[in-house]
């Protein structure tokens, strides 16, 4: 498959290029400004996930509206435009709840399309680039490796007590009673797998001091450097804006 | 001349235990040498690779004594990092030790911690992934590897450390014979390198092609030699709990009664009585089985199985052919995407968990998954519990169960504190206290001793006499050829064949097609024009080619 180009990008400008967006977004409470940040970042992400995002629009509908009605109550500012018994919602508190859900959206749409492009592995070189200490990129590399195996673990304890009888239930509630069963083999195996993982890093050459060599080789260019700069003017031009009184339908919040 | 491993009187006891691990140990190798470290479980041969990377007394503390060094560098007051890059070492749990979230960072993790240049991490991932036949994996995610690939992965990677010294840590127990044979292939290379070798494992099927043999028993040396005279010495074979090699007892017997050497077709006339073809009608059914699990690997193809009650099936196969998830279908783990699984004539994925737990038994691999209670007694009784029995009845099925697996008057014991093979007794015991009507056991034997193998094989042969049909998973031919009754070979998600252990094994085009060969005593037998699959029918045709005075 052809690989996209932000994901061709350097991991280091890629996760310059999510920061900005972030920064950006994190700006803005008023959804004038905040919605075409938000339906950008969806475009984006349905271009080469349409299904996925086709699928999760009802749930992202649902956020927002929550978020729309969630926060009016904590929003004193404005016109009371709705009052039935405690709750009044007024035209500053909807406009403030519209943005924030819209924000949280786009910030997920952002993170979900830096993660589906970037490798764990990249993103510890990306970390690397920024000068984070090497135990900071492998920590986060070995729990995106140990996720998995922490679940399939899971499955099969699980499985095993299935072979004796034990019926787990269906629903968080029901399987938590029978945390016992399975957390205690999940447990132990972790706590006799910390040696072994321990020295299989040492082994292989892994010093809390020594950074690694970056692999696969890439061809760096331009864009590596354009892209973050201008997401970085972005984010300033943003954050200028905000300070002029822009983009913001309750200026004491964030 | 440096040597590459200098061991000197070495002993080592680990914290809070009394007896040491090792004992008095003392051997040397060269550069370019190789040494095959056997034993039974606990013999000793994971700390002595655990004391030559540094990982004891450093990382995993006790009392230490004596003299080891590497390349000429002593060990003490080292830790494995400062032996990266020359030493490097698949572990036993590979799985726990693969770092990184792609089948190429993994091979190039080790490069990259050295600070290689990329262009040189490049050629090496390349080659040892070629080398271990992962080329086409290169860019899979390592959660979605089936056990074989993850063992064969952990190899690519200590091969792209290109270390010096090698220290291998059973890591051939879940390979498919063709991935041994490939492993072998490896080791061979890497003495034409003039790497140094150290492999340890549970029995001698692969140590002839070693330079030399350590036995280890209880932590002391007990022989050590070329491996044909070590090997070929059953008694000193049998003291250190390691199977002698039934190519060399075959050429014992051929020695020891003269008459065979003018030939051994005589012995061909020795008859071998063919198992019943199975109790009526079948009892376990798959019809045109498929299923794809969610990363989009298609394991099962259109799979056909029957099973009559009462039998004892061996399912063998390559890595990643399809077999756990057939056996899982079986038990009704999962449901198959397309045709039909039945089991005494219900579909199992569909009944209530407590019945289908009286009706399907299942062992897994490894009994750690499954082991949470404090004592083996209240493990055993968990089960029996869950389906409601009275504390009568759970202690009879109790009892009955750690009879069967030979650990009866143990039921006071920690099962955490007891070696795999007897947690793996203990986990067949638990599945047994349910009284299944049948037992799936998903390679049973991996990481086990000759000793503990015979005594789960032996339990498990115990109760399919009692009527219980038993399927095992199994990569070894020579447990297969003497245990199971009927044979199922398993590749690319379909069953190629199923028939008598006998037929199968005899067929060297069908165990091909699957990535199988006859286990060495039947390659024997077959070259000698003799009718046998296992090493005590070898024998038993020699003697009776010379007892009956054929030649």
């Amino acid at each position: 498959m052809k690989r996209a180009p932000f994901s061709q990008l350097h991991p280091a400008a890629r996760l310059g290029l999510l920061l900005a967006a972030l920064v950006t977004l994190t700006t803005f409470n008023d959804p004038a400004f905040v919605a075409p940040l938000a339906v950008a970042a969806a475009a984006v992400l349905a271009c080469r996930a349409g299904r996925a995002v086709a699928k999760a629009l009802p749930l992202i509908v649902v956020f927002v509206v929550l978020s729309v009605v969630m926060w009016p109550p904590f929003v004193k500012a404005g016109t009371t435009r709705f009052a039935v018994a405690f709750y009044a919602a007024t035209d500053v508190g909807l406009r403030y709840g519209l943005a924030v859900g819209l924000r949280a959206v786009a910030m997920l749409v952002a993170g979900l399309g830096f993660l589906a492009a970037t490798t764990p592995e990249e993103f510890g070189e990306g970390l690397g680039a920024f000068r984070l200490p090497p135990p900071a990129t492998v920590t986060f590399t070995l729990a995106f490796r140990l996720l998995p195996v922490m679940f399939e673990n899971t499955q099969r304890a699980m499985e095993a007590q299935k072979a004796r009888g034990m019926d787990f239930g269906r629903g968080f509630f029901a399987q938590a009673r029978h945390v016992l069963p399975l957390v205690v083999p999940v447990f132990l195996y972790s706590l006799r797998s910390v040696d072994q993982l321990a020295t299989a890093l040492e082994l292989r050459g892994y010093a809390a001091r020594r950074r690694p060599a970056s692999w696969p080789p890439r061809r760096t260019s331009a864009w590596d450097w354009v892209l973050p700069l201008a997401g970085a003017a972005v984010a300033a031009a943003a954050l200028i804006l905000r300070i002029l009184g822009f983009g913001a339908a309750l200026p004491a919040r964030i | 001349m440096t040597l590459a491993v200098e061991v000197d009187d070495l002993s080592f006891t680990y914290r809070g235990r009394e007896r040491p691990a090792l004992s008095h140990l003392s051997f040397y190798l060269r550069p370019g040498e190789t040494l095959a470290a056997l034993g039974h479980s606990g013999a000793g041969k994971s700390t002595l690779l655990a004391a030559l990377a540094a990982v004891v007394p450093e990382i995993k503390k006790g009392r230490w004594s004596g003299r080891a060094a590497v390349f000429g560098r002593a060990l003490a007051g080292l830790r494995p990092r400062d032996l990266a890059g020359r030493v490097a070492c698949v572990f036993e749990d590979f799985d726990a030790a693969l770092v990184a979230t792609t089948v190429e960072q993994e091979v190039a993790f080790g490069p990259r911690y050295l600070g290689l240049p990329a262009a040189y991490i490049e050629k090496r991932v390349t080659a040892a992934l070629a080398s271990c036949g992962l080329a086409d994996l290169r860019g899979r995610a390592v959660a979605t590897l089936s056990g074989g690939q993850k063992q064969r992965l952990a190899v690519a990677a200590a091969l792209a450390a290109e270390a010096r010294l090698f220290l291998l840590d059973e890591a051939g127990t879940d390979l498919d014979p063709m991935g041994k044979k490939a492993l072998a292939g490896i080791i061979a290379a890497l003495r034409e390198r003039g790497c140094t070798v150290i492999a340890a494992d549970n029995d001698g099927a692969g140590a002839l092609g070693f330079d030399g043999v350590l036995l280890l028993a209880g932590g002391e040396e007990a022989g050590r030699g070329a491996p044909a005279a070590v090997l070929g010495d059953a008694g000193l074979c049998a003291r250190a709990g390691v199977a002698p090699l039934p190519y060399l007892r075959f050429f014992d017997a051929v020695e020891t009664a003269p008459r065979l050497k003018a030939g051994v077709r005589g012995a061909a006339a020795a008859p071998h009585a063919e198992p019943a073809e199975g109790t009526g009608a079948p009892f376990i059914t798959a019809e045109e089985v498929r299923f794809t699990y969610p990363n989009g690997g298609e394991a099962l193809r259109g799979a056909d199985l029957a099973v009559p009650a009462g039998d004892f099936l061996a399912l063998v196969g390559q890595n990643g052919g399809g077999k756990t998830t057939l056996a899982k279908l079986l038990a009704g783990f999962m449901a198959p995407a397309a045709g039909a699984v039945r089991v005494g004539g219900a579909a199992p994925h569909a009944m209530p968990t407590a019945l289908r737990a009286r009706v399907v038994g299942y062992l897994f691999q490894n009994p750690d998954h499954q082991i949470f209670q404090a004592t083996v007694a209240e493990e055993v009784a968990f089960g029996p519990r869950r389906l409601g029995l009275d504390d009568a009845a759970t202690g009879r099925r109790m009892e009955s169960a750690l009879a069967a697996v030979g650990m009866s008057g143990r039921g006071d014991e920690d099962p955490f504190a007891l070696p795999k093979g007897d947690r793996q007794r203990v986990a067949l015991a638990s599945v047994l206290a349910m009284e299944p009507e049948v037992l799936v056991l998903d390679e049973p034997t991996t990481g086990l001793d000759r000793g503990e193998v015979t005594s789960l094989m032996t339990a498990a042969a115990a109760l399919n006499a009692r009527g219980t049909t038993v399927i095992f998973i199994t990569h070894a031919l020579d447990v297969v050829a003497s245990f199971a009754r009927r044979v199922a070979v398993v590749a690319d998600g379909r069953v190629l064949a199923c028939d008598t252990t006998r037929r199968v094994l005899r067929d060297r085009d069908l165990l091909a097609r699957a990535g199988l060969e006859p286990p060495l005593a039947a390659r024997l037998a077959a070259a000698a024009g003799i009718d046998a699959i296992t090493g005590d029918e070898l024998e038993r045709a020699l003697a009776f080619g010379a007892g009956g005075g054929g030649l």
